[in-house]
Parts: C-alpha cells; sequence; structure tokens
C-alpha cells in the first residue's frame, strides 16, 4: 500500500503546543533580540566580574570548583590564562605610560633590526609544520573515520537514519528527531499524533542498561531480546507499543458463529528485513494506531447511531444486534508483551474478508477525508464533489441533494458485511442440508464467484438425475443483508425475510412443483394425456405448508388413468391413484343402462408407490406409466 | 406556507451562520517561464498528492459588465468555463478586494460562484451585460489541505493565442466563510515555502490604475 | 612635534581599545570554559578562538603601521620609569582595572618585563644557534628555496578556494524567477482587463464616461488612471505612476538581482 506524501518543510522550531487534534503550535524563531536576551542570561556576571578575575590571578592555583580529572580543558585554560596575563600587563604598562607619572614611552631613534632571514626561516618552518601536522592529523581521522564507516554500515547511525527516511515521515524538530506514524498525511483525522522519537542509541552495555532500567519510565525501550545492533533507537509512546488487533466475533447466544481478526502486521514484510529492528517496532506501533483509530471510530458511530437495539459499548467492546438473539461482537485487543500475542493470534483462524473489509472502510474514509477532485474551470470552489457541482446546471431537486448528504457509518457498514456474511452462510446451510436431505429431485446450486461485501448471488437448479432433459427448474436467489430475493424462472420475485425456515419452505414448494412440472413432460413424452393439474390443489387433508399439487393422467387409448398427489412438506411424499376404464366392475342398473358409461372409468385405487421399482419419483412414474399403457391393447 | 421557510429566509440565515464560503484569501504574484518548471517541481513537492497527479486546466474565461443607468459602478461578472473537459459553466461575483492594513497577511474579497449551462452567456447579454474582455487560463492547479495554488499561462484570445507576458500568473487562494482570517496566516506560510522562486504577495488593484470606468 | 604627539596618542588609543577587547574575548572565553565545558560544542568554541585571533591580527596590524611616522611605533619607543613609590596608588588601581595598587621596585622589573619569556627565548636562541651554523650563501638559498615552496603551496591554495568560491556562488546565485512588472500586468490583466480589452468597444453613453482608446499592452510607465469622472484628474495620472513604483519598491525591498 503506497499512499503519495508530500514534503513538510522541516521544522527547527520548538513545539510550544500540541493540540488534542494533533495540530502542533510552534514557537515563533527568535529575534535577534531575543536571542541575545537569552544568550546574556547564560552569563553569570558574578563569576566573569574582575574582583573575581583578580583574585584567580593572583592566586594562579585552580578554582576547586573543577576536579582536574574530570576537566580536559585544563591545559587550553592555563595557556589562556597566560595570554591573558600578558595582554593584561602590555595593557598597563601603556595605560599607565599614558598618564606619564610612573611611565613614559620615549621615542628613540632605533637602527633597523637586524635582520635574521635564516631564523625567520626556521620559525616559519616550525609553525608551518606544526600546522600542516595539525591538519594531517584531522585528515587521518576523517579517513578513518570513512574507512570504518564503509566497513561497518550496518550499525551507522546516518546510513539508518537513512534508511529510516525513506521508509518514515522524520522531522528536526529542535535539537531532536520526530517521526510521525499518524495516518495522517494519507487522510486521517484521528486525534492521536502518533509520533515517535528518534535516538541514537549508545553501546551495547549501556542499552542493557537502558533497557532494564526501562519498564518503569513511561516511553519504555525496545525490549532486549529483540535488539541486535542497531544505530537507532526508536522510542514509541506507551500506548501504541505492543501488539493490537480487532476481533470481530458474530455470536448467537453465547457460541461463536464466526471469528475475524484484523491485524495489518505481516504487511511489508521485505522492508522489514532490509532494515533495522525499528522497522518492525514502527510497524506494529501503526498497526496499534490504525485499530485504535478505528476502534474509536466505530465506538463513536455505535454511540451516535439510532439503531432499534442500540449498540452497547462497554470498554473495548462494541455489541451491535445483527439479528434476533445474534450479535456482532467487535473488540479491541491490546496486548503489550509480545509473547502472548502472538500465541493468541495463531490459535484463531482469520476471516480474511471481514478483516480485509473493516480495513478498506476505515481506509476509504481516509481517502474520502484526503482526495477532494479538482474543480473544473480552475476558478471554482475545492470541496464539492463533482456531483454536487453538477446539480445546480441540472436543477436537482431537493431530495437529490438530501441524497448526496447521506453516507453510510463505517459501523453501519461492516454490521451490513457482518449481517451478510451470516445470511450467506445461512442461506448455504440451508440449501446444503435440504440438499443433503432431499435425495429426489437433486437441488444444484452455484455460488457466483463475484460478489459485493454485502450481496452474493446463488443459482440454483432442481433437476432428477436422468431426466435432466426433462425439465429443469430454475431459481436464483440474490442474497443481501437482511433479506432474501428470489426470482423464479417464470420471472415471479419473492423477498424472504432472515428467517431460514423461510427459504425452506420456498425450496421445498419447487421441488414440488418441479415434480410435477416434470412429470407433466414425461407424460407428454410417453404420450398420455394431461387431463388436469394443479398446483394448489384444494381437497385432502390441510398441508403445513402451501397446498398438495395434483395431476390427472389418462393413458393414450384413455383406458386407464393415473391420479398424482405431491405433498409439499418435508417428506415430499407422494399419493398415486390409478383407475381403468371400461370398469371390470360396470354391472347395469336402471340408473346407469347404458354400456358406454362402463368407460367412465371406476374407482381410484391407490398404488403402493413406495414399493414400485426406480430410483426417483420420475422413474417409478414412467414405469407405472409404461406398464399401465402395455397392458391395454 | 407555515412550516417551510421560504428560499430567501435560508439563504439568509445560511449567511448569518457563516456556512457559506464567500470570501475568498488571495495572494498572487508570477513566475517566468523560464523558471515555472522549477515552481511546478516545488509545487509537485510540498502539495498534496492526487493520485491522479496534477491537475491540468484550460479554461476560458469572459468578464462582462452590466451598466445601470443610475449607478456609476457597472456591475461585473465573469463567466468561465472548461476548454477540457465537460463541465458546468461557472458565473462568479467578485466583489472590491479590502486591501486591509500591513498586518492582514492576505487580500480578502467576497466571491458567489454558481455552477450554469452553457446559454448563461445568451442570457446575460439579454439582460444588458456587454463583453468587457476575454483570456484563456491554461495551467495547472494544485492543493495544499484547503488552499488552492493555480499557476497559469494568461493568453489573449484570437489572434493566434497570444501570450500576455513572458511569465505565468501563480495565485493562491482559501475560499472560506466570513470571519475565518486565521487562514491567511497558513497561506502566508505557504507563500514563504515558496520563495525566492515566486514572492505571492497581496496586490492592490487600486494602484494598478482602474481602466475601466 | 604637536602632530605627532596627538597621532602617537591615538595611536596608543586604538592599541588599547584593541587590547581591551582581545582581554575581554580571551576572558569570557575562559569563563565558557570554565562554566559550560559539558555543554559547550565545537563550532562556538571555535569561533571564539578565531575572534581572539582577528584581535590579535588587529593589533599587530596596528603595531606594524608604517604610514604613521617612526614615532608612532611602539618598538620605536623605550619605557623609561620616572617613579617608584611604595605608597598605594588609587588611580594606579583604576587605571590597571584593580592589578596593581602600587608601583614599587620589586613590581616593576617584572612587569616590565624586561626579559623575554624563557621559552621563547630557548626557542629563539635554537633558531638562531641552527641559523649561525649555515654560511651566508646556502642561507640565502634556503630562503630563496623556502619562499618559492610556500608560494607555490599558496598558489595552489588560493586557486582551490577560488574554484570553490566560484561553484558555491554559482549554486547560490538565484537567477530571477519572477519579474514585478509581470505580475502586476497579469493582475491587472485578469483584474481589470488590462491589454485585454477589446479593439473595438462600443460606445456607451454614460454621463461624464470617458471610453479609453484602444489598447493593447502599455509600457507600465504609462500607467495613467482614468477615472469615471472624467480627464479633469488626468493631471493626478503622474502621482499615481509614483505611488506605484514605490509601492512595488515596498513590496520588493530585498529582491534579489
Amino acid at each position: 500500500m503506497s499512499v503519495n506524501i508530500s514534503i513538510e518543510t522541516p521544522n527547527e522550531n520548538q513545539i510550544q503546543e500540541i493540540a488534542f487534534d494533533g495540530t502542533e503550535t510552534y514557537q515563533p524563531l527568535p529575534t535577534l533580540s531575543e536571542s541575545l536576551t537569552k544568550c546574556a542570561t547564560r552569563i553569570d556576571f558574578s563569576k566573569s566580574s574582575l574582583d573575581d578575575l583578580k583574585k584567580e590571578d593572583k592566586d594562579g592555583s585552580p578554582v576547586d570548583q573543577f576536579q582536574p580529572s574530570l576537566w580536559p580543558w585544563d591545559s587550553v585554560r592555563n595557556k589562556l590564562r597566560d595570554a591573558l596575563t600578558e595582554v593584561c600587563v602590555l595593557s598597563d604598562v601603556l595605560s599607565i605610560s599614558r598618564e606619564k607619572k610612573y611611565l613614559v614611552l620615549d621615542p628613540i631613534q632605533q637602527e633597523p633590526p637586524e635582520n635574521k632571514a635564516m631564523v625567520q626561516v626556521y620559525a616559519r618552518k616550525k609553525a608551518l609544520s606544526q600546522a600542516a601536522s595539525v591538519l594531517l592529523t584531522g585528515a587521518e581521522r576523517l579517513k578513518a573515520s570513512h574507512v570504518e564507516q564503509k566497513n561497518k554500515t550496518s550499525s551507522n547511525f546516518h546510513i539508518e537514519l537513512l534508511r529510516l527516511r525513506q521508509n518514515w515521515r522524520l522531522k528536526k524538530v529542535s535539537n531532536g528527531i520526530i517521526g510521525d506514524l499518524s495516518y495522517r498525511t494519507a487522510g486521517s483525522k484521528f486525534w492521536h499524533n502518533g509520533t515517535f522519537e528518534v535516538t541514537k542509541s549508545e553501546d551495547d552495555v549501556e542499552t542493557e542498561e537502558d533497557s532494564s532500567s526501562a519498564p518503569s519510565t513511561p516511553t519504555s525501550t525496545i525490549p532486549p531480546t529483540i535488539k541486535p545492533t542497531s544505530a537507532i533507537k526508536v522510542n514509541v509512546p506507551s500506548e501504541l507499543q505492543g501488539v493490537a488487533y480487532i476481533k470481530v466475533i458474530t455470536q448467537k447466544d453465547q457460541g461463536d458463529l464466526c471469528t475475524a481478526k484484523i491485524n495489518l502486521m505481516g504487511y511489508g514484510r521485505n522492508i522489514a528485513q532490509q532494515s533495522g529492528v525499528w522497522q518492525r517496532v514502527l510497524e506494529s506501533a501503526q498497526n496499534v494506531l490504525f485499530c485504535k483509530e478505528l476502534f474509536n471510530q466505530l465506538a463513536r458511530e455505535a454511540i451516535q447511531l439510532q439503531a432499534p437495539i442500540p449498540h452497547v459499548v462497554i470498554g473495548n467492546q462494541i455489541r451491535a444486534n445483527l439479528f434476533p438473539q445474534i450479535q456482532l461482537i467487535i473488540s479491541l485487543v491490546h496486548t503489550t508483551s509480545t509473547d502472548t500475542a502472538q500465541t493468541s493470534s495463531s490459535n484463531q483462524d482469520n476471516d480474511s474478508v471481514l478483516e480485509h473489509s473493516l480495513h478498506q472502510l476505515l481506509r476509504e474514509v481516509h481517502h474520502k477525508n484526503s482526495d477532494h477532485p479538482f474543480p473544473q474551470p480552475a476558478s471554482g470552489p475545492l470541496g464539492p464533489s463533482k456531483k454536487r457541482m453538477l446539480a445546480g446546471p441540472l436543477a436537482a431537486d431537493r431530495f437529490e441533494l438530501l441524497e448526496m448528504t447521506k453516507s453510510e457509518t463505517i459501523l453501519e457498514q461492516i454490521i451490513a458485511q457482518a449481517q451478510h456474511t451470516f445470511m450467506r452462510k445461512r442461506t448455504q446451510y440451508v440449501l446444503d442440508t435440504l440438499a443433503k436431505d432431499v435425495r429426489d429431485p437433486q437441488i444444484v446450486s452455484h455460488w457466483n464467484a463475484m460478489n459485493s461485501p454485502t450481496m452474493s448471488c446463488v443459482k440454483i437448479n432442481i433437476v432428477t438425475h436422468g431426466y435432466e432433459t426433462m425439465h429443469r427448474t430454475a431459481l436464483l436467489i440474490h442474497v443481501k443483508d437482511r433479506t432474501l430475493k428470489c426470482i423464479g424462472r417464470d420471472g415471479r420475485v419473492m423477498h424472504l425475510s432472515y428467517e431460514p425456515q423461510e427459504l425452506r419452505d420456498l425450496i421445498l414448494c419447487q421441488i414440488n412443483q418441479h415434480q410435477i412440472t416434470s412429470l407433466l413432460s414425461l407424460a407428454k413424452c410417453l404420450a398420455w394425456q394431461v387431463l388436469s393439474n394443479s398446483n394448489h390443489l384444494g381437497i385432502g387433508s390441510v398441508e403445513p405448508l402451501g397446498n398438495a399439487s395434483a395431476c390427472l393422467l389418462s393413458s393414450p387409448n384413455g383406458d386407464r388413468m393415473i391420479a398424482v398427489q405431491l405433498r409439499s412438506d418435508t417428506s415430499l411424499e407422494a399419493r398415486v391413484f390409478i383407475a381403468k376404464s371400461p370398469r371390470q366392475d360396470f354391472f347395469q342398473i336402471p340408473l346407469v343402462p347404458e354400456k358406454i358409461w362402463e368407460n367412465l372409468g371406476g374407482h381410484f385405487r391407490e398404488v403402493r408407490f413406495d414399493k414400485i421399482e426406480g430410483k426417483s419419483f420420475l422413474m417409478k412414474m414412467e414405469y407405472l406409466m409404461a406398464s399401465l399403457t402395455s397392458s391395454s391393447s | 406556507m407555515s412550516g417551510i421557510p421560504s428560499t430567501q429566509d435560508l439563504l439568509t440565515q445560511a449567511c448569518n451562520n457563516k456556512i457559506i464560503p464567500n470570501q475568498e484569501y488571495l495572494l498572487q504574484g508570477s513566475i517566468l517561464d523560464s523558471a515555472s518548471d522549477h515552481l511546478f517541481q516545488r509545487l509537485k513537492g510540498l502539495c498534496d498528492n492526487v493520485e491522479s497527479g496534477p491537475q491540468l486546466f484550460n479554461d476560458h474565461e469572459l468578464c462582462l459588465s452590466l451598466r445601470a443607468p443610475n449607478q456609476a459602478q457597472p456591475l461585473m461578472l465573469r463567466v468561465r468555463r472548461s476548454l477540457e473537459v465537460d463541465a458546468p459553466y461557472q458565473l462568479r461575483y467578485i466583489g472590491q478586494p479590502e486591501f486591509g492594513d500591513r498586518t492582514r497577511p492576505t487580500l480578502v474579497r467576497s466571491s458567489i460562484d454558481v455552477g450554469c449551462t452553457a446559454t448563461v452567456i445568451e442570457f446575460l447579454t439579454e439582460l444588458g451585460c456587454k463583453i468587457d474582455y476575454e483570456y484563456f487560463s491554461k495551467g495547472y492547479m494544485f492543493r495544499k489541505g484547503r488552499m488552492k495554488i493555480t499557476m497559469s499561462k494568461i493568453l489573449k484570445v484570437g489572434k493566434g493565442d497570444e501570450a500576455l507576458s513572458q511569465s505565468q500568473l501563480v495565485e493562491l487562494s482559501v475560499l472560506a466563510p466570513t470571519g475565518q482570517d486565521a487562514i491567511g496566516e497558513e497561506m502566508k506560510a505557504f507563500a514563504e515555502q515558496l520563495k525566492p522562486l515566486v514572492q505571492l504577495e497581496k496586490i492592490d488593484y487600486k494602484r494598478l490604475g482602474s481602466t475601466l470606468p | 612635534m604637536q602632530r605627532e604627539e596627538k597621532q602617537w596618542e591615538s595611536t596608543l588609543e586604538q592599541i588599547l581599545s584593541r587590547l581591551n577587547d582581545l582581554k575581554l574575548s580571551i576572558m569570557s572565553m575562559i569563563t565558557v570554559l570554565e562554566t559550560q565545558y559539558e555543554t559547550i560544542n565545537w563550532p562556538t568554541f571555535l569561533d571564539n578562538f578565531a575572534l581572539i585571533s582577528s584581535h590579535l591580527t588587529g593589533i599587530s596590524k596596528i603595531l606594524n603601521r608604517r604610514d604613521v611616522g617612526g614615532s608612532c611605533l611602539l618598538r620605536n619607543r623605550t619605557v623609561l620609569p620616572l617613579l617608584l613609590s611604595q605608597d598605594r596608588d588609587d588611580q594606579l588601581l583604576q587605571i590597571t582595572e584593580g592589578r596593581l595598587p602600587v608601583f614599587s621596585h620589586d613590581i616593576v622589573p617584572d612587569y616590565l618585563r624586561t626579559k623575554p619569556d624563557p621559552t621563547a627565548e630557548t626557542r629563539m636562541i635554537a633558531h638562531e644557534q641552527k641559523a649561525n651554523s649555515l654560511n651566508n650563501d646556502a642561507a640565502a638559498k634556503q630562503v630563496m628555496q623556502f619562499n618559492k615552496v610556500v608560494a607555490h603551496v599558496s598558489d595552489i591554495i588560493s586557486e582551490q578556494r577560488e574554484k570553490w568560491e566560484s561553484e558555491s556562488s554559482t549554486r547560490a546565485g538565484v537567477q530571477q524567477t519572477s519579474s514585478m512588472t509581470d505580475t502586476q500586468a497579469l493582475v491587472a490583466a485578469v483584474g481589470i482587463g488590462k491589454g485585454l480589452l477589446k479593439m473595438t468597444m462600443p460606445p456607451m453613453g454614460g454621463p461624464g464616461q470617458v471610453m479609453l482608446p484602444p489598447g493593447g499592452i502599455r509600457p507600465s510607465s504609462m500607467m495613467s488612471s482614468v477615472s469615471p469622472q472624467g480627464v479633469g484628474h488626468l493631471g493626478k495620472a503622474p502621482s499615481s505612476v509614483k505611488t506605484n513604483i514605490k509601492s512595488a519598491n515596498q513590496i520588493h525591498p530585498f529582491q534579489r538581482n
């Protein structure tokens, strides 16, 4: 993830105040007179007064406030003191001579000084060689340090700093280096300023001492265990230390249904390898910052949102109701000790989808904050969206304008996504169990690979094995966040709620219809005649859902009739009756005298359908029809 | 009628609440063509990076004036359209700039703009407006927070689009509601960062000599 | 003689003031060393040294000045003690900033530095002995050689310095990147249409209104202000030009060229 970051001017000013939103107020640079005053306050006038100096002059002994062993400047000071004495004497003599009381300076004619060229040469040679040796030793030291730098680049402060600078925002504030972890340049408006301090780490011995004493201080250093040689030490504020992640749990009553966890750790691994320890420290700190911002945002929204069942925010946990009895729990987990965090993260599997979408949602908010379209023409105001700009010329009405101002909060979106995830799982479950329970006909569901976080699509085909060409009932289900939309083959649209029973019932009805419809087409193939069919048989025992469907078929020559009744409950029980004409037991009675009436058909007798050979309903029916057809001449 | 306040009322209310950005804070300067690339690179680094990169623009601006018989000062209106993209025309009124005293960091002038369709010029001419002058403005715009920075070449219309001078006009502006004078300091600080490449200053229009009656 | 005396006085004055500066800077250096030796950083340390050395150079310049007659050279003067006294002299104390209360016989020889500093003297003697061991010809040769080498090295160094200086000056050298007149012209054009006005303007009859002559870009010196009130105000035009120039100067006090 690379975000373009604009350059900031290095700020050499002292920070005067950091506001809660992270804005830094700087002290203005001191004016000349201010710096003078500052310098002047540093001068200890009592010390530099002439009395003291005189005393020191007379004593000639070092002042006891310095411990000579600690004081490397002794020789320098003595030389300076000597020089001062000489200068004082010269100035005194001249002053006294000006008074002409004790001394006078009398002009005399002096012979021109003897020109001792060789003496001068020697003196100058010596002076030059001294100067040269100073320069040479300086150059030697520079060279040595340069070579050293080349040899051990890894532990070089400046090289490390350069690497740090390539990956993180740093700025120099007076004498320190302050880094910035925050996502502010990417559009975040989180109050935490997310700064860290960069210092030069001391030698190994000292750093160990440091880290052992560190836990007591508010900004503790990196634990010593992960501290190989690095010339840079980063001090992260204590509230950003450790490992944080956001855990999302969907809970039914008390049992967890699914868990998701946000943890940005693991991104940018390759950078971490080439750069120092600080990379890992800073990455995890930034991750903590991100999680905190995300949770903060969610918590704020949870309180502001007017949900029918109010969202609950307790401590580091937000509870929101997805469906009755089903809750979404978002919690911020922040552990400062690295070991426990690692074990806990390893035993939970991530739902990468929810993890990703929460991350994405906040990122989107950031993007919206930072990215405003440019106006066209250029004199227009910055800020309003393109749509807003068009609103005037296109005469948008109040409703459209209001629509533009609407936006969904992160919480709403994540709830919708969680609901959708839940709905999708539920739908899957219902379809799968039905497919398992109902062997005949077969239910085949195709889930679309492409879907959005709040909408997915499943296509259901109901076919009978071996009779696929005969008839296929297709059904499309749009799974949304709280509802299902089912589109039948005939274009009928049905909206279902989140209750799984509704979907189950719908599928059962569809199966029922499928059986009848495919029976009809099978009958056509066998040249049987459909006398009647009804999807909603109004007679018979009351069904738990809908009505049974039924059809009446007659054999090609009309001497046999089959009546089928299909119940639409889970058992999908089929009852089949047959009748034969001419009826065998036709007796002429005075009421029905004619012989022709014997063709009217007789009583229907129920077939013991389960005893008929065949794997499926259609196969049995085919068998039945075939046997009935063949018996007639 | 009882529940719905009139548009006039709503507008006055909005104005009083200071939520309408109708004040333009402005600093102006220019950069020689030879150094414009230098400035371009500096602005690219300093300003907020937008994924699409620096935004090019090519606009045509018409300045119209309406003279009422009993008014000495004509009413000035500007119509601007983009030649690059299909965007609505912009009708803009710019008030008299307030120069203020030395302590005020920027020029402040009232600015009201509204998007409109292409027929706006016809409409204005029907109203009695007369086109005073027109020009093309072609260049780049940048954004830093709520500041907008444009650097543009001003071209005369016709005659093969002759450039007005060997420099590009650089403008730093913010549109804000009344009373947000703090933005001026922010702008001043940003202008400081462009020195000595370009001197962004408040330029007193009165001293330029008003050529228009 | 009078004039020479005066000159001498002023020279002495100069030397004394220089000496005073030098004294102060050495003293401040010592104070810094003693009080801030923990926090002092190299640049300020070296700056202090540079200050001292510049004072020294100044003094030696005055001491070696040849332009003001021989009698004004300190080396052409001899110190002539006039009076020794055991009594405490407040004036003396004041003159010497409290260092010398009495001008007595046991102080004076030391104070007058009648002998050179022993370390310096031994060094001098060593050099002189070495010099005396050479004959004149060889010495002259060596001097010449020395001068040649030194001149050569100094040439090399100064050449390099020139090169670096020119390099840094070209880098820092700012070409003009913006022009005030262009800014004015552009702002005027965009703001009030200067130089953009239509070639043919339909005359609009307004009482007391004067239409402008067709104008292209006029030179900035001709920035006359034609006010709507009429020609009567044309007399004010020069003043407006003046303010204009002034304003440009005001806004641009530090423009580099």
